[in-house]
């Protein structure tokens, strides 16, 4: 085979830039994932946060903007693993990348940009509405640390969505994963705040990741329920290591 | 340069209680065109998936240019076409390529890969856009990314037509010219035929033959005489030259090395016999004949 120096149209680029820019057309380009991931939180704001904001008006609309980033920032993290894991898996291709000298840390790092990329969007769309329609002032510092809070926190969010990917078929991937996301996000109080539940619901909420996620979230603007940060902070620092684990195993057992 | 492409010794693979592969021994020297046929479950896809690094052995070993399968400096010398891909249907084909050739240190110049794999057209295309036959391009384009040293195929022209099947052969037989090692399973005969220099075939998890594909096909080196005859098999038997009989329906093929004999005895035998014809018998024939004593179980 011949090397020629005909390089014009396409230069030798770095894999993890194009695995990140691919991965994220990938996602932009499927309106399955794209449009439930940026709608869904949007439109459930707008109704529970801004529309039925009622008396408590400012507070309702800055608390929920709390928690609803957190649900629009963990939807691309879980989908975007489960769904595209199980459906790579299933297809060959992550075959074919595994056969080639692509190191694995391409494939997940650009997953998590995507994410992240997406959970970013999803959160500067729930704070333009909050600013526009809801009439919330927010400093940008409170806002930064809002979203990087709420981005770090849907990192576990992925893992797991990763253990289910390397586990079920591309059929069930969604459902499953949309089951989980749901429950996770109605109990843990990210849809609407966890005292409209019995106190039964609201103390199994402590073994949620989404409870101890939202904690954090709503602790920048003092809304947290619980002063005990460090426990939250420590249960999803725990809740990574187990799902690293059970994603490490998941996948072993896929080859 | 004396490093085998690829030796196996010893290998297997069992999942609890099935044996897929047991026990392959193996030397495959670089620059070979290796074929390796099989009915479905005799261990082909396993084999190549532990060659490729997709799988553990049991036990037994491999290696690949001198290194175990799966490792970097493997990864970066080989390409492969899988059955039944599908790549990332909302990309393009450029982007993909582009993508793919990324992971390697030594890409192939991908304006020239584009051009050999005849891309030109449908750069812009999504995958999902594309005919199948467009489709196995991109995935072919794909297996020669990192312009690999050894190309393991696995049924790369199920579903193509005979003209593009025909183009492929050709760019496949310059590839072998340039040196590249070739492992490809395949169910068209005459693709194995046209291109392979040896043939493996393997059965039930083990290699039951390893020939030269000319030998193998040599090994059935006689014709075929088929006719509707009312002769039983104990006067055809006796006929002089007459190798084996088979019975399909009211015909009767006749196997022989000495088809002008058989025909003339044949006929003086059973001078009412209808059907006639003769032919060569192919690389199937030879392989139904390495394949007949166990085939019915």
């Amino acid at each position: 085979m011949t090397a020629t120096t005909d390089t014009k149209t396409f230069k030798p680029a770095n894999p993890y830039l194009l695995e990140c820019k691919m991965e994220f057309l990938k996602a932009l380009r499927t309106p399955q994932f794209s449009v439930p991931t940026i709608a869904m939180p949007l439109i459930f704001y707008l109704i529970f946060g801004v529309m039925l904001a009622g008396d408590d008006g400012q507070n309702r609309v800055l608390y929920l903007l709390a928690t609803f980033g957190m649900f629009g920032a963990i939807g691309p993290a879980i989908f975007g693993f489960g769904v595209y894991v199980a459906t790579e898996r299933h297809s060959g291709w992550l075959d074919l990348k595994k056969i080639s000298p692509m190191p694995l840390s391409v494939y997940l790092i650009a997953k998590l940009f995507m994410a992240s990329l997406f959970g970013f969007i999803v959160i500067s769309l729930l704070t333009t509405v909050a600013i526009f329609i809801g009439g919330l002032t927010i400093s940008i510092q409170a806002w930064l640390s809002m979203a990087l809070i709420e981005l770090l926190c849907a990192v576990p969010f992925g893992l797991l969505g990763m253990a289910i990917g390397f586990s079920v078929s591309p059929q069930a991937a969604p459902a499953i994963v949309n089951i989980v996301f749901m429950a996770m996000s109605v109990f843990g109080g990210l849809l609407m705040p966890l005292n409209v539940f019995p106190d039964s619901l609201q103390t199994l909420a402590w073994g949620l990741p989404t409870f101890h996620a939202a904690q954090l979230s709503l602790s920048v603007f003092n809304f947290n329920s619980s002063d005990n940060l460090l426990l939250h902070t420590l249960f999803l620092l725990g809740f990574t290591v187990i799902m690293a684990i059970i994603a490490n195993i998941a996948h072993k057992k896929d080859t | 340069m004396n490093t085998p492409a690829i030796s196996l010794k010893g290998l297997q693979k069992s999942y609890g209680q099935v044996n897929a592969v047991k026990g392959i021994d193996l030397t495959v020297n670089k620059g070979e065109f290796i074929a390796l046929i099989g009915e479905n479950g005799a261990g082909k896809t396993t084999t190549l998936a532990m060659l490729m690094g997709l799988m553990t052995p049991s036990s037994g070993f491999a290696t690949i240019l001198g290194h175990t399968p799966g490792t970097k400096p493997v990864r970066q010398k080989i390409g492969a076409m899988l059955q039944s891909t599908e790549l990332p249907p909302v990309l393009k084909v450029h982007e993909l390529i582009q993508l793919f050739a990324s992971y390697y240190e030594r890409p192939y110049d991908l304006a020239n890969l584009i051009k050999l794999t005849q891309l030109d057209d449908i750069l812009d295309r999504k995958y999902q856009a594309l005919s199948g036959g467009q489709q196995r391009r991109v995935q072919f384009a794909i297996a020669l990314c990192g312009q690999p040293e050894i190309l393991f195929l696995d049924e790369p022209t199920v579903g193509l037509d005979m003209n593009v099947r025909r183009e492929f052969w050709q760019i496949l037989s310059d590839l072998k010219k340039s040196g590249t090692t070739i492992i490809l399973t395949s169910h068209y005969l005459d693709e194995i035929e046209a291109l392979s220099d040896r043939l493996i075939i393997l059965k039930s998890g083990e290699i039951i033959a390893d020939d030269m594909t000319s030998n193998i096909k040599k090994r059935a080196q006689h014709k075929n005489i088929t006719c509707a005859t009312n002769l039983d098999d104990i006067k055809l038997k006796a006929i002089p030259g007459v190798e084996a009989i088979t019975k399909s329906g009211r015909l009767t093929t006749i196997a022989t090395q000495q088809e002008n004999q058989v025909l003339a005895e044949l006929l003086r035998a059973d001078p009412n016999l209808t059907d006639l014809s003769v032919y060569a018998s192919t690389l199937e024939d030879a392989l139904s004949n390495v394949l007949a004593p166990t085939t019915k179980n």
